[in-house]
Formats: C-alpha cells, sequence, structure tokens
C-alpha cells in the first residue's frame, strides 16, 4: 500500500467530489435509456404478478379460516369411506379366488418381417425353469383358438427350431411360404390355445 | 434539487423515471469517472453504471430486497444508486488483473460515515483553489481528474507534466479543499 497516496488519504474529500449537486445536463445513451425501460416494465410486470399471487394467497387462507369445521367434516366423511372400502376389499379377496395367472411369454422370433422359410421360434417368459410350452404356427386369418395349425410343437422349451415343428393336419407343406403373412402362438404346454395371445409376422416376398 | 416522487417510483410510473433517469445516471457516472478514470474505461463505465441503475430500477419496483423497501426520499434513492455504482467498480477492478498500485490510486476507500455537505459549490472550491495555487493550473488538472474522467497517466501525458508532479498537486490542492471546507463549515456553525 502507498501510505503518500493522495486519493487515499483524502477519500472523504473524493466522495464529495462523486457525491456534489447534480445538473441534470448529462445525456443518458439510447441504448441504455432503451435497457432501463425494458427492466422497468419487466419489474412492473413481476410486481403485479406478486400482487395477483399475493391477493390470491390471502384469498385462499381466508377460505380456509372460514371453512375448518367443513374441512374437519369432510375429513372423517373420507376417513369412515376409507374404512369402509378397506373392509370390502379385504371380504373380497377372502372370499373370491384369486384367477391364475397368466403366463407371460414375450417372443423374440420372428420379428414383424423375415425372410427366412424356415425360422426359429424364441422367446422370453418369467416362468420357473424348464417350463414346456406348446407352439402353434397359424394363418393370418381366423380365429387363432379355432384356426387349422400350419406347423405345431408340443412340449418344448425356447429356442424352438423350425424342424422341431410338425406340420399340422391336411398341411404338406415343409416351410413358409414368402410374401405371406401368419401368426405364432405360444402357451403353456396342455393348456390350450386360449392361454396366449398370437402375433402376427411376415415372410419377406 | 429536483424532487422525484419516491411513490410514483416504485409503482412503476413512466414519466416519474423518465425524469429519474438522467439524473440517477449522472449521479452514477460521476462516480464512474472519478474512480474507473481513463478513455479505455469509457465503455466499461457505461455498461457499468447502465447495470447499476437497471438493478436499481428493477429492486424499487419489485421490492423484494429489504434494503430497498426501506428507500423513502430522493436522496435515498441517490444514494443507493451510488452505492450499487460502488459497488460493481469494486467487483470490476477485482475481476480484472490490474495491479494494486493502479487499484490504490484509482479507488480509494472513502469512509463509510462521511456525509457530504452539498451546500458547498464545486467551481467555488476551485477557484479556491485556483487563488491559492495559480501555477501549475490545478483546478484544470482537478476537472480532468474529477470531473472529464481521465486517470493520472492521460493527465500527465496530455498536459506533459510528470506523474509525480501531478500526484503532488492532487494533493496540495485536496489538502486546500479540506481547510476551506472545514472553514465554511466552522462559519456556518
Amino acid at each position: 500500500m502507498n501510505a503518500s497516496d493522495p486519493f487515499r488519504d483524502n477519500a472523504d474529500l473524493i466522495r464529495a467530489f462523486e457525491e456534489r449537486p447534480l445538473t441534470g445536463g448529462l445525456k443518458v445513451p439510447d441504448r441504455v435509456l432503451f435497457d432501463l425501460e425494458e427492466a422497468r416494465e419487466v419489474a412492473v410486470r413481476c410486481s403485479r404478478f406478486s400482487v395477483i399471487q399475493g391477493g390470491a394467497d390471502t384469498l385462499k387462507r381466508e377460505q380456509q379460516t372460514g371453512n375448518t369445521l367443513k374441512r374437519e367434516q369432510r375429513t372423517f366423511a373420507f376417513l369412515r369411506f376409507a374404512a369402509v372400502l378397506a373392509l370390502f376389499t379385504g371380504l373380497t379377496w377372502l372370499l373370491i379366488p384369486s384367477a391364475p395367472s397368466t403366463a407371460r411369454v414375450v417372443i423374440t422370433s420372428p420379428g414383424d418381417e423375415i425372410s427366412a422359410t424356415q425360422p426359429t421360434i424364441a422367446w422370453n417368459s418369467k416362468d420357473k425353469p424348464g417350463q414346456k410350452y406348446d407352439v402353434w404356427i397359424l394363418p393370418a386369418e381366423g380365429d387363432h383358438l379355432t384356426a387349422p395349425a400350419l406347423f405345431v410343437a408340443k412340449s418344448v422349451t425356447s429356442p424352438v427350431s423350425f424342424d422341431q415343428l410338425q406340420p399340422g393336419k391336411d398341411h404338406a407343406e415343409t416351410a413358409l411360404q414368402p410374401d405371406t403373412d401368419y401368426r405364432v402362438l405360444v402357451c403353456l404346454a396342455d393348456a390350450g390355445r386360449m392361454a396366449g395371445v398370437p402375433i402376427p409376422f411376415r415372410l419377406k416376398p | 434539487m429536483m424532487n422525484v416522487s419516491v411513490q410514483a417510483l416504485r409503482t412503476g410510473d413512466a414519466t416519474a423515471w423518465s425524469a429519474a433517469y438522467p439524473l440517477l445516471w449522472e449521479a452514477g457516472m460521476v462516480i464512474a469517472r472519478i474512480r474507473l478514470a481513463g478513455q479505455r474505461y469509457e465503455q466499461d463505465r457505461e455498461d457499468l453504471v447502465s447495470t447499476a441503475l437497471q438493478q436499481f430500477v428493477r429492486g424499487l419496483i419489485e421490492g423484494k430486497v429489504e434494503s430497498f423497501n426501506q428507500i423513502n426520499t430522493w436522496d435515498d434513492c441517490l444514494g443507493m444508486t451510488r452505492h450499487i455504482v460502488r459497488s460493481r467498480i469494486m467487483d470490476f477492478f477485482r475481476s480484472s488483473d490490474r495491479n494494486l498500485e493502479d487499484g490504490v490510486e484509482e479507488l480509494p476507500e472513502p469512509p463509510l460515515d462521511f456525509t457530504p455537505d452539498q451546500r458547498f459549490n464545486l467551481d467555488e472550491l476551485l477557484r479556491e483553489v485556483d487563488r491559492l495555487q495559480p501555477d501549475p493550473p490545478v483546478p484544470q488538472v482537478f476537472r480532468d481528474r474529477f470531473i472529464e474522467g481521465w486517470s493520472t497517466d492521460e493527465i500527465a501525458g496530455r498536459r506533459g507534466i510528470n506523474r509525480n508532479t501531478l500526484l503532488t498537486y492532487f494533493a496540495k490542492g485536496l489538502r486546500t479543499l479540506r481547510e476551506r471546507l472545514t472553514r465554511l463549515e466552522g462559519d456556518l456553525l
């Protein structure tokens, strides 16, 4: 630090220079005026928003104060309703036997559109290891419960190569036909076609 | 002294603010020219004061900060504006890589409890300096430094005066001003 610095030694006088009477004769640059007006408009908008928000909060508080009794009544009514509902749900759960869970099978092959005429059938499931499945390849049209199976494999596990599939009744072909739509259905073994959802796929021309 | 309605400013009244802008601008620029002297800082001075005024405008209208809510008079408005400008100039110095000696010369720390008496006319004080020290031109270098916004080095270069000599002139002039102020204050009391 410079101890003999005249500015530092006379900081109070320099402050007097800084705060001397204003003349009002200094022109404000246009760009500064523009920025200041923009700041003013933003501040006014924010201020009005705060006032509106404050008024809304006040109104809400008044309503809350005035309706305390009604709110408590509503709370008790809600608790009564919740208790009755819980009792009813518990009795229902005890009296009605739960339906057996449906096997969740996600077919990973074939995809939507394939080119192989003898595709491998593969799927994922959350069933216990070693679970057996029945596999059908069905025509695109018709009810999947009654449609004639084109190829069938019984009691198999994923993946199933096309060789493991047997042609269905009245179906002599040994492979899928190009430019044809099919459906593949995988269900738990011996559970019938009811237990699954057929997935459509198509062979490219 | 112009009297701007603080209440009108608080409500964001455009007319009141239009009248206030030039005065606030002048109050800020006077400080900036003294503390951030030199032509090379001309743009920085404008930017700093402009930003400070925007902060003041938003602070006064929005009323979210307690220090702004305590503003009651036009003098309070000027005081707050000056405070913001000084703070921003301090930040400017801290963020720049200027050396300490420059900072000492350019940025004196005023006493916080000092209240300038605006009954004293600056021109009169400068004339007093001129009367006591006619040679060299002390009032002119004072004006250069404290009104026009030139740095000490710029004044030394423009007027062909050695920098240390110039600092001596400033010291003598300030001492004379102090004596004059003290005498006037005693007369008034």
